[in-house]
């Protein structure tokens, strides 16, 4: 489980993240939504660790820098970043060996496979396109098999089997009881799959609704974020 | 025009508002600008009647900066053209109903107003300049402005190269061999006048102060001019500033007349400036791609399990740009760069019939190698390894994930030192204890430098100016070096009879003492760092 509670990350003079509190459950698909400029980037790294921020985040019961959080939390950022010098292969053997996977190389043909990247294994990191290079970021996050993922536009850039290919991932994942988090603003890319809608707007978070609380509504997701980032009318109440 | 008018003052103004809104900038610039001034005016009072280097090595030296900075840029226009306009620029100004010609000249004034600010920096070593050669502030910066000028006229270059040449193969490959004959021209000039005149020193010497390296264009042109200028020889000034102001102007209207449609031939060049531009921003300063192919012949890091696996990645990936792990191109240049200094010393001493002993020469190279080394270890495997986000992902103990991460990146100049002062003990034949002793200077100075980026990421890494990172990092890298060398000066001072290998200790002791005293200090220093490239 992923659990945010009174998070505040300020840079200097800018509030970014004003207390933030959330929580996503195993087994739940979280999407973070919001204009650009809300705060999602910085919560997302907040949780991933790379920032310092107050309050309190905590993956699977432990606090986010924790080593054992890190053990069972696996990110996907906006921007991959792979190392130039390594293969593909190599990335998933370094990934392997840091977070001590044992028999690690099963998994990583499947992700390869699945991700069609198994052609590709000896390519450098430099020799990548930057849907491969996204499509490798996912192979990694996903090799240690953590049970809280966090994943950041992570659409972008994929061609359509790979899309399709991560959609059916998640889904996978959330049925194993993992806890996944989706920050996106593609509403309609997490619309099949998501369980729980967090909406941000100027550092805050504005809104939090659960699939089924939309549904009774009658609406769908991008009418209520609408509702909310720009004031149209909808059902149900502002949190 | 007017828009352009606009745009320009407004950018001005602007970026004078913002100074005045950042104190802390205005600080740090006021206080640059006070140290370029007083570096200048220190030289320019330096004692006129001592001893000074021999104007010839200036004229030597100068053609060769010259060469070094001018002809990668004159290249780069075969692949890219030149950065003269951004990516706003393309954003905003291409696409609007302005002329294209006047938009080339806001690009012009833009881009030589920018090529003197970073000129400005050059002044730096004016004082070693006024000092070493005996130069008023005013010729040093003569000197100056004639490389800025040279910088500005090679981008010119560089833009009508990229327009000539783009797409055309054959054209390119005929610039390239124009290009390559200039420089031979120049190379035989002094190789027939250096074996002609008796390859002695002295033949060295006028070989690079020939006055025939005037006659090659542009270089030989603005040389020319630099030195007519600060010799006041009026007739010389006239000539090569005439010819080089031709050779400006004549590239500027060959450009315009051309070819007006010239925004596909600054558009790449302005795409990577902004990749580069927003790397530095991002603290991805020393991440930019290598077009170099790497050869990848065994594949697998094949060890580690834990923070470990960082350490084997790293050699892995050393591997991969050198054969021999830890020794690459970086030693090679090392290596280069000390025999020539030693031989450069030893020539001066001989000169001057007083050889220079061989414990000093050592020493000057060990100080040269480690002003370098400091520049290298900016770009070390610690430093990218923070770049990426698996060093905070990663399931282990800060210390131990410090530790392993940076463990390549304290071996690295322990195994350089090895090398180039093995190879310039053996050269200069210098006493074995002397090359130990620069050996375990130069891999613990190594220490401090990398132990000093860890205590930067410690103390710094919140601060968002990058120039007063970067001042207060110096700062801190001389305290933690003062230990070491005061106790060394205080040996040399107040008991000289002791061996310099006892004398130079004390620096080698305090490296590891502080370098070790930063690791423990910094153990947790990942669970706090924030990410660079946020």
């Amino acid at each position: 489980m992923l659990e945010v509670v009174n998070l505040t990350k300020r840079y200097q003079k800018t509030l970014a993240n004003d207390n933030l509190s959330f929580q996503v459950l195993p087994g739940e698909i979280a999407v973070l939504i919001g204009p650009n400029g809300a705060g999602k980037s910085t919560a997302i790294k907040c949780i991933a660790g790379l920032l310092r921020f107050n309050g309190i985040i905590s993956v699977c019961g432990h606090p986010n820098k924790s080593v054992e959080a890190k053990r069972c939390f696996g990110y996907i950022p906006e921007l991959p970043a792979p190392i130039d010098t390594l293969t593909v292969y190599e990335h998933l053997e370094f990934i392997a060996r840091a977070y001590r996977v044992e028999n690690w190389q099963e998994k990583a043909e499947t992700l390869l496979q699945r991700m069609e990247l198994d052609d590709k294994r000896k390519k450098l990191g430099k020799e990548l396109s930057k849907g491969m290079q996204q499509k490798l970021s996912i192979c990694c996050a996903l090799l240690p098999e953590p049970k809280v993922i966090m994943l950041d536009e992570p659409l972008v850039g994929l061609d359509p089997h790979a899309i399709k290919e991560l959609k059916a991932m998640l889904t996978e994942l959330r049925a194993r009881g993992c806890a996944i988090l989706v920050s996106t603003h593609m509403l309609d890319s997490v619309a099949e799959f998501w369980d729980k809608a967090l909406i941000m707007m100027n550092g805050r978070i504005a809104a939090i609704r659960t699939r089924a609380e939309i549904e009774s509504t009658g609406e769908d997701l991008e009418q209520l974020f609408f509702s909310i980032t720009e004031g149209e009318p909808a059902g149900g109440a502002v949190q | 025009m007017r828009a352009i008018l606009f745009l320009i003052r407004k950018q001005i103004k602007n970026s004078l508002m913002e100074l005045l809104h950042h104190p802390a900038r205005l600080i740090t610039n006021a206080a640059v600008i006070a140290v370029l001034v007083m570096s200048l005016l220190s030289g320019g009072k330096a004692d006129r009647s001592g001893d000074y280097l021999d104007l010839r090595i200036l004229h030597g030296g100068f053609m060769g900066v010259m060469l070094l900075i001018g002809l990668p840029s004159l290249l780069s226009g075969l692949k890219n053209g030149a950065a003269f306009f951004q990516m706003s620029d393309v954003n905003f100004l291409f696409v609007s109903p302005i002329s294209p010609k006047k938009i080339l000249a806001y690009g012009l004034v833009k881009q030589m107003a920018a090529t003197l600010l970073m000129m400005l920096f050059l002044l730096f070593y004016g004082a070693t300049l006024s000092n070493l050669f005996g130069l008023a502030p005013w010729q040093t910066v003569a000197l100056i402005g004639c490389v800025a000028l040279l910088v500005f006229i090679m981008q010119i270059f560089a833009l009508l190269i990229y327009s000539f040449t783009s797409g055309r193969p054959e054209r390119a490959n005929a610039v390239r061999a124009a290009i390559y004959a200039l420089v031979a021209a120049a190379a035989a000039i002094v190789v027939v006048s250096f074996l002609s005149g008796g390859s002695d020193l002295e033949a060295l010497l006028a070989a690079v102060s020939s006055p025939y390296l005037a006659w090659v264009p542009v270089f030989g042109w603005i040389k020319g001019l630099a030195f007519g200028i600060i010799l006041s020889n009026r007739t010389e000034a006239v000539l090569y500033g005439g010819l080089t102001l031709l050779a400006l102007a004549g590239g500027i209207l060959l450009f315009v007349r051309s070819d007006a449609d010239y925004y596909e031939d600054v558009l790449q060049a302005a795409e990577t400036t902004f990749e580069l531009k927003k790397s530095i921003r991002e603290g991805r300063s020393f991440q930019k791609r290598s077009d170099k192919p790497i050869r990848v012949r065994e594949t697998g890091i094949n060890r580690g399990w834990g923070a470990d696996t960082f350490f084997y990645k790293h050699l892995l990936q050393s591997k991969r740009k050198s054969r021999i792990p830890f020794v690459g191109t970086s030693s090679l240049v090392l290596v280069a760069v000390n025999l020539i200094l030693a031989v450069f010393l030893q020539n001066i001493g001989a000169s001057e019939s007083d050889p220079i002993p061989t414990g000093v020469l050592m020493a000057g190279c060990l100080l040269a190698s480690a002003y370098i080394l400091f520049f290298f270890n900016i770009a070390g495997d610690w430093v990218m390894e923070l770049a990426k986000p698996y060093i905070y992902l990663v399931p282990e103990s800060s210390f131990s994930k410090l530790f392993w991460a940076s463990l390549s990146s304290l071996i690295k100049p322990a195994a350089d030192g090895l090398v180039i002062f093995t190879v310039l003990g053996v050269f200069v034949h210098a006493n074995p204890f002397t090359t130990v002793l620069c050996i375990l200077i130069y891999a613990t100075t190594g220490f401090v430098f990398t132990a000093g980026n860890i205590l930067s990421q410690r103390v710094l890494g919140t601060v968002g100016n990058k120039g007063l990172i970067m001042l207060a990092y110096m700062f801190m890298l001389a305290l933690l070096f003062a230990p070491g060398v005061g106790v060394s000066a205080l040996l040399y001072a107040f008991a000289d009879f002791l061996p310099g290998f006892v004398i130079g200790l004390p620096i080698v002791v305090s490296n590891i003492l502080v370098s070790l005293g930063i690791y423990a200090a910094c153990r947790n220093v990942l669970s706090n760092a924030e990410m660079n490239n946020t």
